[in-house]
């Protein structure tokens, strides 16, 4: 009886480590297929301010505490940033970003993941960063090929006003 | 449909039961001890953690090759603990998860139990950081997918103004100081756990922590073969600017991440907290109807600390009196306190009174602690009531409990049947009483050994019987008379033949023998002894 019992727990470890070990590889997930690439849009790009800076009038200074007068009123908050994507002609993205922070004063930042089919491509992107811009403040216009499982990484650098591209 | 649900999966779960009960028996039986075997596996993570620890490189660049050193080249010793720490972590779902279903098929999380399970669901959460936090550190393929959808994931909650996904764009924009902040969380969490463990079992008197060793040895050898024979192995080192294609998920942790592919990441977000937050709330809802906890009698509680010692959730403390209980004959004693907020009515701590005995001079039976809705009384008038209708050639009492087989499924011409809410609330003097008033035999039934749905109630009975616990069973009951069998709900055919059995064994007594052993069985001090 008790060699039914030794070989009956020997059966029990064996179908618990297959379980372990099998469900802790298997079955393979596929997460992209092999001819796919990603172009991740990311960057973290802060709009011009919404309002110049304008002087205070003498009424406005008089109404104030004498240590509190300055000569100008600079408002702190920001444009949103409006972002436009297309690849061969066809709207693929299209989103304005608010300013981050609670006076809005801060910088809008991007993240978007867009998933293609490897092989060349018609890119046009487009951003305004100020509200009184008409049009946009910084284009591209040009191809760009995706290898295979290849991630693309376009960004904008603010100290040249380019797209950048990883 | 709920209950329907839960009556699904306990049959499921008795019926697993019983093929392990015939292969273990019911003390190493792995599905009595899912909770002390989860808390086993997380001792193996910490052993093989703090060991690959060692080895482990903290920064970016060299954080996979020392994973790579430790699975190819030091395969025998870091290799084997790189294994055991990725399979104990699994195992550990795998019980965790077993455990809580368990809990919730049995119903054993409503009511006063509700702080063990809600303890459990931080626990569930942490665990899982925990395990995800693991994958990153490799930094393989699967690391970098496990990071990069975790970032998104997280990214979705409107609280974050900056994409921690940007952490993780190209290969020079991950940092060692991120990666040691990781690593940091890694380790830090595992204590966190640690104290939440010991939350989890707060409430519970006896409580285990350790499975048998045994089964403890056994589960170990098994993950050592399981790591020899498919030792844990990374994918590709990361690189931010491939797509991870093709992954071999640890469907344990990582099941999540498919379904952020397949859905938005709101919805994930609502799987997840919903389920949480259901699973939060499941102990009251409905909530458990709440039976009258126990009450302590002070003229007739001695503060003898039996009731503190066995009652299963820790529900009764010892306290001086004060006040309109501190006259009387115990009055220099201190005396037992029910914390209602605990008790569960389960009645183990009448069991356990020395003073519930109905062997009493007084017309009316009473006893240090009692529960209002079946006190000793109505056992005592149960229990006569049972004897005057044993008429056949054997008469056998058999005293069950309301979470085993029902009663009505085992009746049987020469035997009588008295549920109680569990048979560790019965005192072991009405088993005296029994037969000195014309049972031949009593019979003592309930849960499974190893499941009593108040945790230990058959425990405290085997132990009772057997002299290991007070109040004992008088010495010079005939033991062939009393015969135990535990037995679940789906086991009435086991019981009506184990019933069976002990009424022929009384049969086959010689009538001499049984009528001296009848009167050895005195009345009075049986359980005080």
């Amino acid at each position: 009886m008790q060699i039914f019992q030794y070989l009956g727990q020997a059966f029990w470890y064996l179908l618990f480590i297959a379980f372990i070990g099998y469900f802790s590889t298997s079955p393979a997930y596929t997460f992209m297929e092999p001819d796919q690439s990603l172009i991740k849009l990311a960057f973290n790009h802060s709009g011009k301010l919404k309002l110049a800076c304008r002087e205070f009038t003498a009424e406005e200074q008089a109404a104030k505490p004498k240590h509190m007068r300055i000569k100008f009123d600079c408002p702190r908050e920001r444009s949103p940033v409006y972002v436009i994507m297309k690849i061969d002609g066809k709207l693929i993205f299209e989103k304005t970003i608010r300013p981050s922070g609670f006076a809005k004063d801060l910088s809008s930042p991007l993240y978007e993941r867009i998933s293609l089919k490897t092989g060349q491509y018609h890119l046009y992107l487009g951003m305004r960063d100020h509200v009184d811009t008409e049009g946009l403040d910084y284009e591209f216009d040009g191809s760009v090929t995706l290898a295979a499982s290849q991630i693309l990484v376009i960004g904008f650098d603010s100290e040249y006003n380019e797209f950048t591209f990883q | 449909m709920l209950k329907l649900f839960q009556d699904t999966g306990r049959r499921a779960f008795l019926f697993a039961d019983r093929l392990a009960n015939a292969i273990f028996g019911s003390k190493w039986n792995p599905l009595y001890h899912l909770g002390t075997m989860a808390f086993f596996f997380f001792y193996i993570v910490l052993a093989s953690g703090i060991y690959i620890y060692i080895f482990y490189d903290t920064s970016v660049v060299d954080a996979y090759t020392s994973v790579e050193y430790m699975t190819h080249e030091q395969w025998y010793l870091a290799g084997i603990m790189r294994s055991l720490h990725r399979y104990a972590s699994d195992a550990m779902v795998a019980t965790m998860v077993l455990h809580l279903l368990r809990g919730f098929f049995f119903d054993r999380y409503r009511g006063a139990r509700w702080f063990s399970w809600t303890t459990g669901i931080p626990m569930l959460v942490m665990v899982f950081a925990i395990g995800i936090t693991g994958y990153w550190l490799v930094w393989d393929l699967l690391g970098q997918f496990v990071a990069v959808r975790t970032s998104e994931w997280i990214d979705w909650l409107p609280i974050i103004a900056e994409p921690t996904a940007r952490n993780f764009l190209t290969n020079t924009s991950v940092t060692d100081l991120f990666f040691r902040l990781l690593v940091v969380i890694h380790v830090g969490l595992p204590l966190m756990l640690l104290g939440l463990m010991l939350l989890h079992v707060t409430r519970l008197n006896d409580a285990k922590i350790n499975p048998p060793a045994g089964l403890a040895i056994g589960a170990t050898v098994a993950l050592v073969v399981l790591s020899l024979v498919k030792p844990a192995v990374s994918h590709e080192a990361a690189d931010l600017s491939t797509l991870p294609t093709q992954l071999n998920l640890d469907w344990f942790y990582l099941f999540i991440y498919p379904l952020m592919d397949r859905w938005s990441m709101g919805t994930v977000w609502a799987l997840v907290g919903g389920g949480l937050l259901l699973l939060a709330l499941l102990p009251w809802m409905p909530p458990k109807r709440r039976e009258p906890v126990a009450v302590v009698y002070p003229d007739d509680c001695s503060g003898c600390n039996l009731c503190i010692v066995d009652c299963p959730y820790e529900a009764i403390m010892l306290e001086a009196r004060t006040g309109a209980t501190s006259a009387g004959r115990y009055q220099h004693l201190p005396i037992a306190v029910v914390d209602e907020s605990k008790c569960v009515s389960c009645g183990i701590c009448t069991g356990s009174c020395p003073s519930s005995t109905p062997f009493r001079q007084t017309d009316e039976i009473r006893t240090g602690i009692d529960m209002p809705h079946k006190n000793i009384q109505d056992l005592h008038a149960a229990t006569r009531e049972a004897l005057t209708k044993l008429t056949g050639q054997t008469k056998v009492l058999v005293y069950g409990c309301d979470h085993g087989v029902e009663m009505s499924k085992v009746m049987q011409a020469e035997v009588a049947m008295i549920s109680l809410p569990c048979t560790g609330a019965l005192p072991p003097s009405f088993i005296v009483y029994a037969l000195r008033q014309g049972a031949d035999g009593v019979f003592l039934t309930g849960c499974r050994s190893g499941d009593c749905f108040h945790r230990l109630g058959n425990d405290w009975v085997d132990q009772r019987i057997t002299h290991h616990r007070k109040p004992y069973l008088k010495r010079s009951v005939p033991r062939e008379r009393v015969r135990r069998y535990w037995a679940a709900t789906s086991d009435h055919k086991q019981l009506v033949n184990e019933i069976e059995s002990f009424c022929q064994s009384l049969r086959d007594m010689s009538p001499a023998a049984a009528t001296a052993e009848a009167q050895d069985v005195l009345p009075g001090s049986e359980t005080r002894e």
